[in-house]
């Protein structure tokens, strides 16, 4: 059901967060959890789809939606009379996997994401493949955002599948967590996309 | 305007090349080490920091030498950290978020209970809904907070989960979470404003030395801040002309779920909000009109759906501060009137803050105008909080447009600070205007911890007259600054002595146990107490509030009067009922 890190952390919090509050434990670990199911779940589920650039401003959205979900729901139920804090839990656990599912299935989340692979070590071929957040998008280059990226050397080609289609990419500058990439290459394919997609860069800056 | 990375893709022809940064464990230096000594430092000191030793100047002055002088260190290696020449994000996140969460940290660490008296009757709501699950939106004493709900249907949810019996515990550490937040928040907004990552966290620690408002606490208006920070950081980025990220299906409910959430938490703060998105819109800052549109009809929509029993009993008294500016802003002015003369460096330290962020804001301004750089959207999101003033809001206006004009007023703070090219320049202007911002906000945000706070001895005498008293209770108050209203609040009815009119006062200073006895033999109730603490007193000879000598006077009469007898008597509160 949920095949990729931002699913099952929603799924194993929901579930921790259920069992420490069903069960006598110890408080300060039944705090803790609470904590962290109340603060990132509902968020992680949706800002698997547009993370903001740096890890600070990502926590900081993560947990304000966490929290407005908390808010809503817990409000929702207190003001029809069915307050009941298991139910709520379980509402927000079950809200944040679907949501979760939903966002990440969603058109516009595939188009904002990109696969991207490294060359191997004999150079022979390209291994590793990661996906990557698409930040900003030019008719030349993108700038990205995603694990693994920081491993990357300066002016390294990768290879880059988007939507399908296919181009290389060479690293040229980074800033923070997000980095900028020129296409090399590209497929016609790739060239239609980001043209029909989104226009011009250039010509819209 | 688009940041430097932006810029770089959309630029046609060859592109330069740019080192990669190094990780952050290239960077665990000597200013790692210092921050984690001062950190370490400040916790000890705080920790050994007697409370009974706060005095007339608040709670710095009773904190350790060394650990003073460890939060100095902070402070230093926090502006070191964003002015140095290998600017480096996380080790500016790392040490201004360490001096944010020390700074919230020190009153819960030091005093163990909550600060501020109006804290509690937050605590109060949220203990209502625990014991009933459900709300009383015509009630009289606290209705407004049951017409707006939302952070204590959260909280109650959250302490239920968290096995606790009341918000006590997180109300104490409510101040370190918000603030980190809301640094979160204010690094968010800053982004969408600048370039310069420098000045995006410049701007936080100026923010930080600036913010000695106090409406970091367990409070409605506290989160409606972080989230409305939220809004408007992810408003910048996704529907900006200029912008090039895409605003999928998330972004969208993302923005619907916290505009919902402040709609049905706080009062003002959707309002701000939909001033500061139809400015932007307005000022083509954004694009997207369904933006102020869905803000208004949530707003509105709550308004006269959920909480129309506040509106309706309310709507004359909002017409009447409605559009009375000068008289909101002198009520703001009035009220923070003081008696003592360390609380006039207090209330001055606070004013001279703002005065001088106001001023470096001001010349930021200009800079930006001088750079040809985008002046619109700081001064859309400027106007926003300041078309406010209209509103009267319990006397409290002016230092609520002061905190919502706060994160774009430090952010052209730093631009200031920062203007000068050279590292030496920018320290020069940067050390004394960062050193006063802190040195104010120890006097203006904690000089008021000698009657603001709390002993665990007082809250325990409150708890244990909630659980005794008899629902119906008539609950006469020295003053409402104690721990109020936190546990079984709508068993008592009311009355604060600082509170009632002149003439009130006066018949009680010449008689105390007659007319209080009087007071407490009306039928209409179903028992009756008198509460008088140590923090009232406190607050009394601080503000002023009432006759230094009334308050220790009302108690010598009363324990010496055969119709009362101490219910509860300990050193810090005593409880007085009358004998059958």
């Amino acid at each position: 059901m949920t095949s990729d890190r931002g699913g099952q952390f929603v799924l194993a919090s929901t579930l921790l967060a259920w069992i420490v509050m069903l069960l006598e434990v110890p408080s300060f670990l039944r705090i803790s959890i609470v904590l962290a199911f109340a603060f990132l779940t509902p968020g992680v589920a949706l800002t698997r789809t547009f993370s903001p650039t740096s890890f600070f401003e990502r926590l900081l959205v993560t947990s304000s939606i966490s929290v407005s979900a908390v808010v809503l729901v817990s409000t929702a139920l207190l003001a029809v009379g069915l307050w009941s804090p298991s139910a709520i839990l379980l509402i927000l656990g079950v809200v944040s996997i679907v949501g979760h599912k939903v966002v990440s299935n969603s058109p516009a989340s595939g188009k904002n994401w990109l696969d991207w692979e490294r060359r191997s070590s004999d150079e022979s071929s390209f291994v590793h493949s990661r996906r990557a957040k698409i930040m900003h998008l030019g008719s030349d280059g993108c700038v990205i955002s995603g694990p693994g990226l920081a491993a990357l050397d300066p002016c390294e080609t990768v290879r880059l599948t988007w939507l399908g289609e296919v181009s290389f990419g060479r690293l040229e500058e980074v800033e923070g967590d997000v980095f900028a990439l020129t296409f090399l290459e590209p497929t016609a394919g790739f060239e239609a996309l980001v043209a029909q997609k989104y226009g011009d860069i250039s010509a819209a800056s | 305007m688009k940041t430097s990375i932006e810029r770089k893709v959309s630029a046609p022809g060859p592109k330069s090349f740019a080192p990669p940064q190094a990780g952050f464990s290239d960077h665990l230096d000597t200013s790692l080490f210092l921050v984690a000594v001062a950190t370490i430092a400040v916790v000890i000191g705080l920790f050994r920091t007697d409370p009974e030793t706060v005095g007339d100047f608040g709670l710095v002055p009773a904190i350790p030498l060394y650990g003073l002088a460890a939060f100095v260190l902070l402070i230093g290696l926090a502006l070191h950290s964003v002015l140095r020449t290998d600017f480096v994000e996380r080790r500016a996140a790392l040490t201004v978020g360490s001096l944010v969460t020390f700074v919230s940290a020190a009153p819960p660490i030091v005093y163990d209970t909550v600060r501020f008296g109006w804290t509690y009757k937050h605590v109060g709501v949220t203990d209502f809904v625990l014991r009933n699950g459900s709300l009383d939106r015509q009630d009289d004493v606290l209705g407004i907070y049951h017409n707006w709900p939302g952070l204590f249907a959260g909280s109650a949810s959250l302490v239920e989960w968290m096995g606790l019996s009341n918000a006590l515990l997180l109300a104490t550490w409510s101040p370190v979470a918000l603030n980190l937040m809301t640094l979160g928040g204010v690094v968010y907004l800053s982004g969408a404003l600048t370039d310069s990552r420098r000045n995006v966290w410049l701007g936080a620690l100026v923010f930080f030395g600036a913010n000695w408002i106090g409406q970091d606490y367990y409070s409605p208006q506290a989160l409606a801040y972080v989230l409305f920070l939220a809004v408007l950081g992810l408003a910048l980025r996704y529907f900006r002309p200029t912008s090039l990220l895409l605003p999928g299906t998330a972004v969208y409910l993302s923005l619907i779920l916290m505009i919902s959430a402040i709609a049905v938490s706080h009062q003002l703060t959707p309002m701000v909000l939909f001033v500061a998105l139809l400015g932007l819109q307005v000022a083509g800052q954004i694009r997207a009109w369904w933006l102020p549109a869905f803000t208004a009809l949530a707003t509105a929509g709550w308004m006269i759906s959920f909480a129309s029993p506040y509106v309706e009993a309310n709507l004359v008294g909002i017409a009447n501060d409605f559009g009375s500016p000068v008289g909101n802003a002198a009520e703001t002015l009035a009220k923070a009137t003081i008696r003592n003369d360390a609380q006039v460096w207090v209330a001055a330290a606070g004013r001279g803050s703002l005065i001088l962020v106001l001023s470096l804001a001001g010349l930021g301004l200009v800079i930006r105008q001088e750079r040809r750089s985008n002046v619109l959207t700081p001064l859309a999101l400027l106007a926003a909080p300041a078309v406010m003033i209209v509103m009267a809001f319990g006397g409290e206006i002016l230092f609520r447009v002061a905190l919502f004009m706060l994160p774009v007023l430090a952010l052209l703070a730093a631009e200031t600070i920062r203007h000068d090219t050279s590292t030496s320049g920018q320290w020069l202007v940067g050390l004394p205007c960062v050193a006063l911002l802190f040195a104010s906000l120890s006097l203006a945000s904690f000089g008021k911890d000698n009657f603001y706070t709390f002993s665990t001895n007082e809250v325990d005498v409150v708890a244990e007259l909630s659980e005794v008293a008899p629902a119906g209770s008539l609950l006469i108050e020295g003053s409402r600054n104690y721990p109020a209203q936190f546990l079984n609040y709508e068993k008592f009815v009311y009355v604060p002595i600082d509170r009632e009119n002149l003439e009130s006062q006066q018949s009680i200073q010449e008689a105390p146990a007659d007319v209080l006895f009087e007071w407490l033999s009306n039928d209409a109730y179903e028992s009756g107490f008198v509460l008088l603490t140590r923090s009232q007193q406190r607050n009394a000879l601080a503000l002023g509030t009432l006759p230094p000598e009334f308050l220790p006077e009302v108690e010598s009469a009363l324990r010496a009067d055969h119709r009362f007898h101490a219910l509860i008597d300990t050193p810090e509160a005593v409880v007085f009922e009358r004998r059958p």
